[in-house]
C-alpha cells in the first residue's frame, strides 16, 4: 500500500464504518425496529425489554459515533498533508469499503458468533443475516475496485 | 382537569403563536409530571429497566457491543499506522 494513500484511506474507513453504523442503528434499530442491539438475548416485546435494549443501542451508537469522530479528525490532517493523495475515488472506494467493513465485522460477531441480535429478529438465524454479510462483501470489493489504483500508487498526490 | 387540558389544547390550536406557547411554558414549569420513561427517574418503570439493566450479566454486553467497535477502531489504526512492507 502507498503511503500517500494512507491518510485519506484511513479516513474514509473510518468515515464508512461509522455511516454503516449509523445505517444499521437508524433504519433497522429506529425506523424500521427489526431489531435491537441485544433483542436475541432481551426480548424487545415488552415495555422493559424495548427499554433496556433502547439503552444498548444507544451505547452502541456512542460507539458508533466515536468512530465518526475519529474519521473526522483523520480526514482534517489528511488535509494538512502535503504528499497525501486526496483523491475523489480513494475517498468514495475507502468510505464503501468502511461501510462493508462495519457490516462483515457486526454481523459475523453480532449475528452469528454471539448472536446478540438478528437482521431479522422474528425469525431469528436468517437468510436476512447472510444477505447482510453479501452486502458487506459487495461493497468492500466494489470499494476496492474503485480505490485499487490509488491504494496501489497509480494516481498522483493532490489529484482530485 | 381534562375539561382544562382539552381547553387549552383547543387554545394552543386555535392559536399558536406567543400566548399559546407561554401556556405551554407555564404548564411545563408549574405542572410538570414525573417522567416515567427516562432511565434515571424515580418511577416503578425506570426501577424496572434499571434493574433488569444492572445484572451481573452487565459488563459482558458491554463488553458484547464495543468488540466489535473496537476491532473495527483496530483495523483503521492498521490502515494509518502500519508499516508497509513494499513502501520501504
Amino acid at each position: 500500500m502507498q503511503d500517500r494513500a494512507r491518510p485519506l484511506l484511513s479516513a474514509s474507513l473510518a468515515l464508512g464504518i461509522g455511516m454503516g453504523g449509523f445505517v444499521d442503528g437508524i433504519l433497522f434499530h429506529q425506523i424500521l425496529q427489526f431489531h435491537n442491539m441485544l433483542s436475541a438475548r432481551i426480548p424487545n416485546t415488552d415495555y422493559v425489554g424495548a427499554k433496556v435494549n433502547m439503552v444498548w443501542d444507544g451505547v452502541f451508537h456512542a460507539g458508533v459515533w466515536a468512530i465518526t469522530a475519529l474519521g473526522i479528525l483523520l480526514l482534517w490532517q489528511a488535509g494538512r498533508m502535503a504528499q497525501a493523495n486526496l483523491s475523489g475515488r480513494l475517498l468514495g472506494g475507502g468510505l464503501l469499503m468502511g461501510w462493508g467493513l462495519f457490516n462483515l465485522v457486526e454481523g459475523v460477531i453480532d449475528h452469528h458468533l454471539l448472536q446478540l441480535h438478528h437482521v431479522y429478529e422474528p425469525l431469528g438465524q436468517s437468510p436476512w443475516d447472510y444477505a447482510f454479510l453479501l452486502w458487506g462483501l459487495a461493497m468492500v470489493a466494489g470499494g476496492w475496485r474503485i480505490a485499487r489504483r490509488d491504494i496501489r500508487g497509480g494516481a498522483d498526490a493532490r489529484e482530485t | 382537569m381534562a375539561a382544562l387540558g382539552a381547553a387549552l389544547r383547543a387554545d394552543l390550536y386555535a392559536r399558536p403563536g406567543v400566548g399559546g406557547r407561554c401556556i405551554l411554558l407555564a404548564i411545563v414549569v408549574a405542572v410538570h409530571a414525573p417522567a416515567f420513561a427516562c432511565t434515571l427517574c424515580h418511577s416503578p418503570q425506570s426501577a424496572s429497566i434499571r434493574e433488569r439493566l444492572l445484572q451481573p450479566d452487565l459488563w459482558l454486553n458491554l463488553g458484547a457491543i464495543l468488540f466489535p467497535i473496537g476491532l473495527l477502531v483496530w483495523i483503521v489504526a492498521l490502515v494509518a499506522h502500519a508499516p508497509a512492507a513494499k513502501d520501504r
